[in-house]
């Protein structure tokens, strides 16, 4: 039986998809919002670090399955890997209702006005595709306010001295520093920075009728077992569905955007739980399967109008592939300075956000998660044997009492860091999958040894007996965070979406989540999703009338 | 984890295939594991104690059950690293008869890690490894250690939750809440 004909096709569950169904939902459209996953379930997987969504050499607790969807990792040299999720190089961040937000470490940053206008700011850099947002920062922030007051945020931005204005305070007060922060911010404030607690989607208090946060020890990279943790699948998404206009249809891969010959989008093509092909229609569909997705989608949405794919005429689909370098660096301590009250990062620096010679942005700056025991494993001094009694030693000794100092590097975008289709490498049914190449600018990798030197200099004034420097910045880009894809612009030659994440030229195509950001902030960017969300959705429901645009 | 990256890679696409066509391709004799035979499990639970020796801290590898971890997962998840672990443990086991006349396993602990080290630096002889990188081998061990050493109990090691306790990391993770789940 054929798929009742609905208002608004919404693909992907994650950040931005879950809050495009919800807005469009309550504003009375009839939304079917497309997951790959199914619904997360902390039972499942409970703290195992093997599945968990930083490590998974065993396999995503939160998707996507490594049997059914390979990618391409297109190397430097121009040869060509297969890669999955626990193969490494994989570069995705989860597929599941919710998608990264139900793992996620949950920082709740809003970017700085200055992220938005880089290229004004900073003038042109060589070799790359810097340009500033379409949006500013008074534009997005009503729509931070909204994400931070219904999925719901715990900060206190006055204590942030570079934080950018708000007209509302953020809902819940701010967690306290774990041992690790309050020691490393006394650090920073003895050399004149100005650290502060991070802004957190993690409930410090009873929130929207859940509970507070429990300090798990094991929180980053998994579900939280008392869902103390806001995400889309725990709030919105729900919500959403409360209105009796959102059905979410949980594994279902979709595998096409179709259009008619008026050049409009007519619905979808996916495959459904039981790997059987299913057409959907809609007035209206919003893609929001994270950058590399989306864009795979696009690309792969191809017919006799749009023979390179959907929004792709000018060759802009994949491109500017971004992500964070992190980088900082490593200290240990001869006490325990690791408490392991979760999640672990609980505070943060922005002093070296912009406005420092010769850097082009620059990056927060916040003390790291809770180390994991395999993945801790890893982590010893240059040099250092991987293996054997010594090993085994530095790991029963230090793993609370070391401390790493990092932050998200804002990264320069490029035209050649890029998502294309591979057409040869087919996921389980049979859809070409993504395909990565490229790398970051030069420049990334200049500006991660000038944040490290800074972040060692704390750990150092903290009585570090021993530090080092972890320098990110080289290779491609991506992953976690991963942005820029089917970036807005004013320009269609030189963009993909308009300011509202309207593809340009398509009137009934939109793209809502990660992909729109010209550049990625020197910030975690999961806030500015769901910002742009609510950007997108209001522009789409100040414009609609039951099946059309208002003309 | 780059040593899972970079091993993968070199496995790559071949690797890719044999997750999709061919499970457990490998016909083996009776054992009483599910990959390896009786004489390989004994070299691997030997070198394993290398990578994650006992010490004053606590069991090493063979007491936290690293091996079962391993042979659980080559028929699963790792079945692309079949034939890297039966080339290269009988590459080892070739090169300890050479040197020293006996096989790895009974060879006692300073030789055992002298022999690893070399292997470490590719300098075991390199006639019994053919095109095998005996490094790559040795690094594909190790990190399948470390998975079953820190790793959670409910993938075969790390038994009763031995190396969490010696980090002092056991139960609960937050006071009241979690517990250790039972395994039958
Ligand atoms: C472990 C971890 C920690 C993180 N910590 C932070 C943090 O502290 N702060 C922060 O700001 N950010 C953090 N992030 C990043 C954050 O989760 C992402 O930035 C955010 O989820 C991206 O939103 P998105 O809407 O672009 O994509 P996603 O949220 O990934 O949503 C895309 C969804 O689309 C689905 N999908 C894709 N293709 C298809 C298809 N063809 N058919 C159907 N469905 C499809 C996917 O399965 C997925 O559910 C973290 C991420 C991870 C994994």
């Amino acid at each position: 039986m054929a798929n009742t004909h609905v208002n608004a096709i919404v693909v992907g569950a994650g950040a931005g998809g879950g809050v495009v169904a919800k807005e469009l939902a309550v504003h009375g459209l009839s939304v079917v919002l497309f997951e790959r996953g199914g619904w997360p379930d902390y039972d499942a997987h409970i703290n195992d670090e093997l599945i968990s969504q930083r490590t998974q050499v065993l396999g995503s607790a939160f998707g996507p399955d490594h049997r059914k969807h390979p990618r391409v990792s297109i190397q430097q040299d121009g040869s060509k890997q297969v890669v999955t999720p626990i193969s490494g190089d994989y570069g995705h961040i989860a597929a599941c209702v919710g998608s990264g937000t139900v793992s996620y470490g949950a920082m709740a940053w809003r970017f700085m006005p200055e992220d938005f206008k880089l290229k004004s700011t900073y003038g042109k850099v060589e070799g790359s595709t810097l340009d500033d947002w379409p949006v500013s920062y008074e534009d997005l922030e009503p729509f931070y306010e909204k994400a931070e007051w219904e999925i719901g945020v715990s900060g206190d931005d006055s204590q942030n001295p570079f934080a950018p204005p708000r007209k509302k305070p953020q809902p819940m007060p701010p967690f306290e520093y774990n041992r690790a922060g309050r020691i490393l911010a006394e650090a920073g404030s003895r050399l004149g920075l100005h650290p502060f607690p991070i802004p957190m989607l993690r409930n410090s208090v009873p929130y929207n009728g859940r509970p507070a946060c429990i300090r798990n020890r094991t929180c980053v990279g998994f579900a939280c077992p008392v869902d103390g943790k806001n995400g889309t699948h725990n709030t919105v998404i729900p919500t959403a569905m409360a209105t009796g206009n959102c059905e979410v249809r949980t594994h279902c891969q979709v595998a096409e955007v179709m259009s008619d010959a008026s050049g409009r989008v007519t619905g979808i093509k996916y495959f459904d739980g039981e790997d059987k092909g299913q057409i959907q229609t809609s007035d209206l569909v919003i893609v929001a399967a994270s950058a590399t997705e989306t864009a795979r989608l696009l690309l792969n949405s191809k017919s006799d109008l749009f023979p390179r794919g959907l929004g792709n005429n000018y060759d802009w689909v994949g491109r500017n592939l971004q992500g964070h370098a992190y980088t900082g660096a490593v200290g240990l301590y001869d006490f325990e300075i690791t408490d392991f009250a979760g999640p672990g990062a609980s505070f943060g620096m922005c002093d070296f956000n912009h406005h420092h010679d010769g850097i082009v942005g620059g990056g927060m700056l916040a003390n790291e998660f809770n180390p994991l025991p395999y993945l801790f494993s890893g982590v010893r001094p240059p040099g250092a044997k991987p293996w054997g009694r010594e090993h085994k030693d530095f790991q029963m000794k230090n793993i609370k009492r070391m401390a790493v100092l990092q932050g998200p590097i804002q990264e320069i975008p490029n035209f050649e860091a890029r998502v294309t289709v591979d057409p040869s490498v087919k996921d389980h049914w049979g859809i070409p999958v993504v395909a990565m190449s490229g790398s970051r600018h030069p420049i990334d990798y200049e500006h991660c040894k000038w944040l490290s030197s800074k972040a060692e200099m704390v750990l150092k004034e903290a009585g570090a007996v021993q530090t080092w420097q972890r320098v990110g910045g080289r290779g491609l880009s991506g992953g976690q965070h991963q942005a820029g894809t089917a970036r807005m612009g004013n320009d269609p030659q030189s963009s993909v979406c308009n300011r509202y994440g309207q593809v340009h030229g398509i009137d009934n195509l939109f793209v809502a989540d990660g992909s729109l950001c010209v550049t990625n902030g020197g910030f975690n960017p999961v806030l500015t999703i769901m910002a742009l969300g609510y950007w997108v959705s209001d522009y789409i429901t100040r414009n609609w009338n039951a099946s059309k645009f208002k003309s | 984890m780059s040593i899972d990256r970079r091993t993968f890679l070199l496995t790559g696409v071949a690797g890719f295939g044999s997750i999709m066509l061919m499970p457990s391709c490998v016909t083996r004799t009776t054992s009483s594991w599910q990959f390896f035979t009786d004489e390989e499990a004994a070299c691997v639970i030997a070198l394993c104690e290398q990578i994650v020796p006992a010490d004053e801290h606590g069991g090493g590898a063979t007491k936290a059950g690293v091996i079962h971890y391993i042979d659980r997962q080559l028929v699963a998840v790792f079945d692309y690293d079949q034939v890297i672990y039966q080339q290269g443990i009988s590459a080892l086991q070739n090169s300890c008869l050479d040197l020293h006349g006996k096989r790895f396993e009974t060879l006692d602990f300073d030789t055992q890690y002298t022999l690893c080290t070399a292997m470490e630096e590719g300098k075991l002889p390199g006639e019994h490894w053919g095109e095998l990188d005996q490094g790559r081998f040795f690094r594909l061990v190790i990190s399948h250690s470390m998975q079953g050493f820190y790793g959670p109990p409910r993938h075969g090691g790390n038994k009763d939750y031995m190396s969490y306790k010696m980090m002092d990391l056991d139960f609960p993770l937050v006071v009241g809440r979690n517990h250790y789940e039972h395994l039958s």
